[in-house]
Formats: C-alpha cells, structure tokens, sequence
C-alpha cells in the first residue's frame, strides 16, 4: 500500500485496504463527529500532514497538555490529532512499545499518547500487561477540559483508562474486566509494589493474618524534571 | 477635439488644488508650484513655443496680478492639456523672480521646497543658453521628479512636500546652496545637497530603520513563542503563566510520593472491594438456591415493598392532571445518573400551586387556574366527571343481589322495587295482560267462562306474575295452535269480524273481572 502523505486513503472508508484493528478501519475507534474536527483543525491540516513514525515523534515532544475536545465548537486538542494521526498511521507493536518505554521516559506526553494508542489498538491481555507497569509513573499531566486545564497524574491516567468507558473524547472499547480474564486464566493477578504495605494496613484492622504477596522493589517514581 | 480624459490625481472640482495663496501687503505672494510639477512630471522632452506673451527673463518686479494670472492660465490650461512647457518656464520664471523677493525680505515664514527646486531651474535658465536650459529641464524634471518620488513616497495624493521650517540662522544658506547647485546642476543629474532635502531623506532613512526594527522584534517574538511551545493556533486561547497547570515534576518529591502511595492504596482498595462484592454475589445467589420457591417469593415481596416505601416516601405526589414526565433514559455519566435518580420529578410544585383540590370550592377545582372568572370557561373537569354509566363496573360482576337497598332515606323516598323491575319501566310499567295470539279469542259475546277461566288464570297468578304466565305459556304461533284454540273456543271461531277495539279498549288489569 502506498504511504501517502494525508491520511486520505484511510479517512475514506470505501476502499480501505490498509491494516485492520479488530476488523475495522482503525480510525472508526474514533466517533464520526470527533474525527470532523480533527481533521477540520488547523493543527492536523498543519502539523499532521506528511507525518510518519518518526517525524511524529517532533510533535510528540512538543505536547503540553493531554485532553480530548476543549471549549464551545469542540476543537481537538493536539494530542488528540497525533492521536488520531497514530491510528491511520498504524504502526507497528515494537514501535508502539519503544515510546511507551524509552520515550516515554524522558517524555510524559509521549508515554501518555502511546498509552492510549495501546488502549485502542492491542489486545485486552497485552492492555493489562503493557499498561500497568506504568501505574507506579506518578508524573504530572496537563489535562485540557472543556472549561480550562486540570492537574492529573499518569498513573490516574492510565487507571482511567483501564476502568473508564470514556476519555479523551473517545469512547473506549470495551475492556473485559480484570476479574472476567483472571478467571479465564489469562491474566495473572496484579501486584502492587505496594502490596506489602496495604496488607499490613489490613491486618492491623482486621487482625487476620493475610498471606501478602511478596510486595515488589520500593516503587519507583519519577521525579526527575522532564520536558513537557 | 474629444474632452479630455479626467485626470485622477485632481479632485473633480474646478478649484484649484489648492488655494491660491494669500497676498499680503508688502510681501511677494508665494505661488504654488504643484501644478507646475506636474506638467515636468508629464513633459517630456519638449519644447513648446512659448504660449503667451511673457517677456523671459523679465526682472520685473513681479505684481499679484501678473503672477496669479499666468498661475491660474497655467493651472487652466494644464487641466486641459498635459505637457505644455511654456506654463512651467513662465510660472518658474515668475518664481524665480519673486523668490529672491521673498529672501530679501527676510520672510523665511514658508520655504516651499519645489519652489527653491524651481528657483534652481530657473537659474539655470536664466544663464540664457538654451543647452543648458533644457539640460536645465531636464534638472529640473528630474530634481522635480526626484522631489516627486519622494513626495509620492510620503503622500502620494499631494503635490508638493511639506513645508518644514528653516531656522533664521539657516535659511541665509538657501541662497548659498543655490549658488553651489547652480554650478554642480550642469554636472551632477541628481541634485540632493539641500538641507532640506537631506532632512527628508535622513527622515526616510530613519522611519526605513524603525519599521525594520519592528518587523525583527515581530520576528524574535514569534520565534520565542514558537520556542516556548505556544503555537499559531492556540493563540486565540491565552491563558497567564500563572493560571496555567503546573506540570513539572520534582518540585516535592516526598509530597508526590505521598500523593502516589495514596492514589495506588485507592486503587487496590477498589479493586478489593469489587473482588468481595462478587464474592457476595455468588453466595447470595447459592443462598437463595437453597430456599424454597415460597421463600424467595417472600423475599421478594419485602424487598419490593421496601421500595416502594422508599419511593413513595421520598417522592411527593403529582398535582392534579399533573403531566406525567419521564427523565430520560439517555447515557448518563454516574455522577449525573446519581443526581437524576435522587430527584423528585413529579412532586415538584410550585409555591402557590394547590396541594388539596379538593378543600377549593367547586368552581375552582379546575386545572388551569387561568381560566377561572373568563367566558370560555367550560364545566368540564375530566372524563370520568362526564362518565353517566357506571365506569367499567358490571362488565366482570354477576349482579346477583341487585341494587344495595338504601337505608339512610326515608321510607317514602325509597326506590319502589327492590331489584326486580327488570320489566319495563316507566311509562311502560303499567300491567299489561298477555296478548293474544290469536284474533277469535276477542269475541265479545264468547264463553266468558272461558274467558273468566283465561283470565282467572292469568289474574289468579297475579299482575306481577304475567310474565310468568307468558313464560309459561308457549308462544308459538303456529297454526297449529291456532287450530287449536279455535277448537276450543267454538264461540271464537265462528266469529265473523275481528276482534273489536272497544272491547279491549282497556288494557288495564281487571281484577275486579275476576
């Protein structure tokens, strides 16, 4: 399939050929009207145009905020558009890990961007297994409401958009519970770094000696200064 | 010859462009130079004959008439026809003989900048030699252009450049650089050297300097911004340095650390809890397997009665005809589904709305108050109002027992049956006897023991009974029967004429005839 350089060929659903994310054109995981101003913004028809895998990486870095539509007329936020830009790009899982992992570290909003192009796009099983590594990453977040900007936390990010039907202007697709794929034996039950300590908490209440599972390494959290 | 195009550098007035200057006594008058400039803008290298009859190089004291007419001649004859020279020598001649004038007097009020451009050409000129006057002309027409570039520059619609003011001690100078001017005019195309002139093209210079500064720091600032991450687009949208979210980290490691365990333990905690929630689930639903169906059955009835309690209680009651309104069933966030469901639709009211329809007199137990007292008022209050049956009863009852005998009213005000007039009532309750089927039983004069024998038998049984005895009698009509009878009753068969109606004129029950 040729590369062009708008997104053309997967924002006309008639002769998608391209890749598919559970059957369907990737983009549909975004609503129809959402995906309108997205591509009626000024900064997808500017920024957006010609981007590949790499170059995205340009306007990744230059994040400063999260969030999905803000103010009266619903305008997307630059996240959103890359976002949305990832999605018609499609590109690979090792791409997709290496900026959740490597950029991510020294760039929050580009952990934050892959996040959630992992939460559309993967598996329910490599959602959980990708994904909640990050809930020990407690930095800061930029979020831009409808109204005007919040403080929010990657860690409460992600649980967002692990437990949450909703964000970001999109609707997420629907997770199966943790619970449901624990049972199917799919999935491990998760540990907490802090799981030692919460047991403690419990057995001072309750005084029943509960077995903890062996709390992982002192959690580690980010506190070194990183670009927005 | 065709009217001549109109020239869109003048205005559509007849009047001169610009006033003719003031003559006050004593003093030369000061003649405008702009129409001069532009018949040297649109010459070209001509020479025309001279128009009219205007010695040279007159040193003739110049007087206002004189001046002012070749002036308004000149002016005249420019707007009819471009390109005459003669106009301009003239003029220039006329200025450059009342410009020494003017020096001499010391004035220095107004230095017209073209008129010493001018006075320049007309020095030239006055050296007489023809060369050098056109050469001259050409000077001029090129100073004036020069002049007229740098004019139009400043603004385009004027003909002459602003009079700046030339100090007393500066202005014995004018003279001097004529004089230079004089001497390098012949050489030198461009002529710039005045002071003045220099002093607009510094004030070019300068005002060329500023914009090109502003259009730097214009530059710088965008870069910075675009450096400082605000992009074109989010312009419109600025918010203060200090209202923005702060998003660095690290500025309280120990505080985000705190903040982090806290958000995890929360998050475990939930998960925990949904966990025993499950758990309850299944050992309800294993509980409940165990019970017996009339267990459950009770179970079931408390809990909804509790509901139902619980609604009624917490909700008021709908107003009278109140409509009823649903709150939606659209997707709610939990927060507003929480909200939603606390909310008393159909118990809001009003202040001043009536709880108790029925404490209101009669004509005011109506829906909308608004009508009350106004002439398209109706009687109607609801359907059931207008209902004269029996609403719906009667359809599913056997009505066994009848009408409730009411006790409350007297005697005299009770209904006269019980429960049995399924007869005919009203008008027609009156006894009627059992018709006769036949015609012959009619006879007057038939055996009235017989008759007394129908009768006996129909009046022994009683007026209430007659049905009864109707009942009991068949009611064929066949002939048969007929036959019959008339076998019976000779005395009616053998009647001639029917039966007579002043026989059975009353119908009424005779019970004294038995």
């Amino acid at each position: 399939m040729t590369h062009r350089a708008d997104a053309s060929s997967s924002l006309d659903n008639r002769g998608y050929t391209g890749p598919l994310i559970r059957g369907a054109n990737p983009i549909t995981l975004i609503e129809t009207a959402v995906r309108d101003r997205i591509t009626e913004s000024l900064y997808w028809k500017e920024q957006c145009f010609g981007l590949n895998a790499a170059t995205l990486l340009d306007r990744a870095v230059d994040l400063s905020y999260i969030g999905g539509t803000y103010g009266v007329g619903m305008r997307p936020t630059p996240f959103l558009c890359l976002a949305f830009k990832l999605l018609t790009l499609t590109p690979e899982k090792e791409i997709v890990l290496e900026y959740l992992n490597m950029g991510g570290e020294e760039w929050k909003y580009l952990r934050a961007l892959a996040a959630f192009y992992v939460r559309l796009t993967f598996e329910p099983v490599d959602i959980y297994t990708t994904l909640e590594p990050f809930l020990t990453d407690a930095r800061k977040l930029r979020r831009r409401r409808k109204e005007g900007y919040v403080l929010v936390h990657m860690d409460e990010f992600i649980d967002e958009l692990l437990t949450k039907d909703r964000s970001c202007a999109t609707s997420l697709w629907k997770l199966p519970g943790r619970q449901q794929l624990e049972d199917l034996d799919m999935l491990e039950e998760r540990v907490s770094p802090l799981q030692a300590e919460l047991d403690e908490m419990e057995q001072d209440e309750d005084g029943d000696p509960h077995n903890g599972s062996e709390g992982g390494a002192s959690p580690v959290v980010r506190s070194s200064s990183s670009e927005g | 010859m065709p009217p001549p195009m109109p020239n869109p550098s003048k205005r559509m007035t007849a009047n001169p462009a610009r006033p003719v200057a003031r003559y006050r006594p004593g003093k030369a008058v000061q003649e405008d130079t702009s129409s001069e400039e532009d018949v040297s803008e649109a010459e070209s290298e001509k020479q025309s004959t001279p128009g009219p009859a205007q010695p040279r190089a007159s040193s003739f004291p110049a007087g206002a008439q004189r001046r002012q007419v070749p002036a308004q001649s000149a002016r005249k004859e420019e707007s009819e026809d471009e390109g005459f020279v003669t106009e301009e020598e003239d003029e220039g001649e006329a200025n450059g003989v009342s410009l020494p004038a003017a020096h001499v007097e010391g004035q220095g009020r107004r230095v017209v900048q073209k008129s010493t451009t001018s006075a320049i050409s007309r020095t030239t000129e006055a050296d007489g030699i023809s060369s050098t006057e056109e050469v001259g002309s050409e000077d001029s027409e090129e100073d004036s252009d020069e002049e007229e570039e740098s004019s139009s520059e400043e603004e385009p619609h004027r003909k002459f450049q602003r009079p700046t003011f030339i100090k007393k001690s500066d202005r014995g100078k004018v003279g001097s650089t004529n004089a230079d001017l004089s001497s390098n005019a012949a050489t030198n195309g461009v002529v710039s050297a005045s002071p003045a002139i220099d002093k607009i093209q510094a004030d070019e210079l300068r005002r060329k300097e500023m914009a090109d500064l502003m259009i730097k720091d214009k530059l710088e600032r965008d870069a910075a911004a675009r450096a400082a991450g605000r992009k074109g687009w989010d312009d419109d949208d600025e918010v203060a340095a200090e209202d923005m979210v702060d998003d660095t980290d690290g500025l309280d490691p120990e505080a985000e650390y705190a903040a982090w365990k806290l958000r995890e333990l929360k998050r475990l905690k939930r998960d925990r809890e949904a966990i025993e929630q499950r758990e309850k689930e299944i050992e309800e639903v294993q509980r409940r397997r165990n019970l017996t169906q009339a267990e459950r059955e009770a179970e079931d009835r408390e809990y909804l009665e509790k509901q139902k309690e619980e609604k009624e209680d917490g909700r008021g009651r709908a107003g009278f005809l109140q409509r009823y309104h649903h709150k939606g069933a659209f997707f709610q966030d939990d927060e507003t589904a929480e909200i939603l469901r606390k909310r008393d639709l159909m118990g809001a009211r009003f202040v001043d709305e009536v709880q108790n329809r029925e404490a209101l007199p009669q004509y005011m137990q109506v829906r909308d108050m608004t009508k009350l007292g106004k002439k398209g008022r109706t009687r109607y209050i609801d359907l059931k109002g207008e209902d004269t049956g029996k609403w719906g009863q009667g359809y599913d009852q056997k009505e066994r027992r009848g009408p409730k005998p009411n006790f409350d009213v007297d005697e005299r005000f009770r209904p006269d049956h019980d429960g049995g007039a399924k007869g005919p009532t009203g008008a027609n309750a009156s006894a009627v006897r059992d018709r006769r089927d036949g015609t012959a039983s009619d006879a007057p004069g038939g055996p009235r023991a017989m008759r007394n024998g129908d009768y006996g038998r129909n009046g022994g049984e009683g007026a209430d009974s007659y049905r009864l005895g109707r009942q009991s009698r068949t009611r064929s009509r066949s002939a048969s029967r007929h036959r019959d009878r008339y076998e019976d009753e000779d005395s009616r068969s053998r009647r001639k004429r029917g039966p007579s109606p002043y026989r059975d004129r009353d119908k009424r029950r005779r019970v004294d005839a038995l």
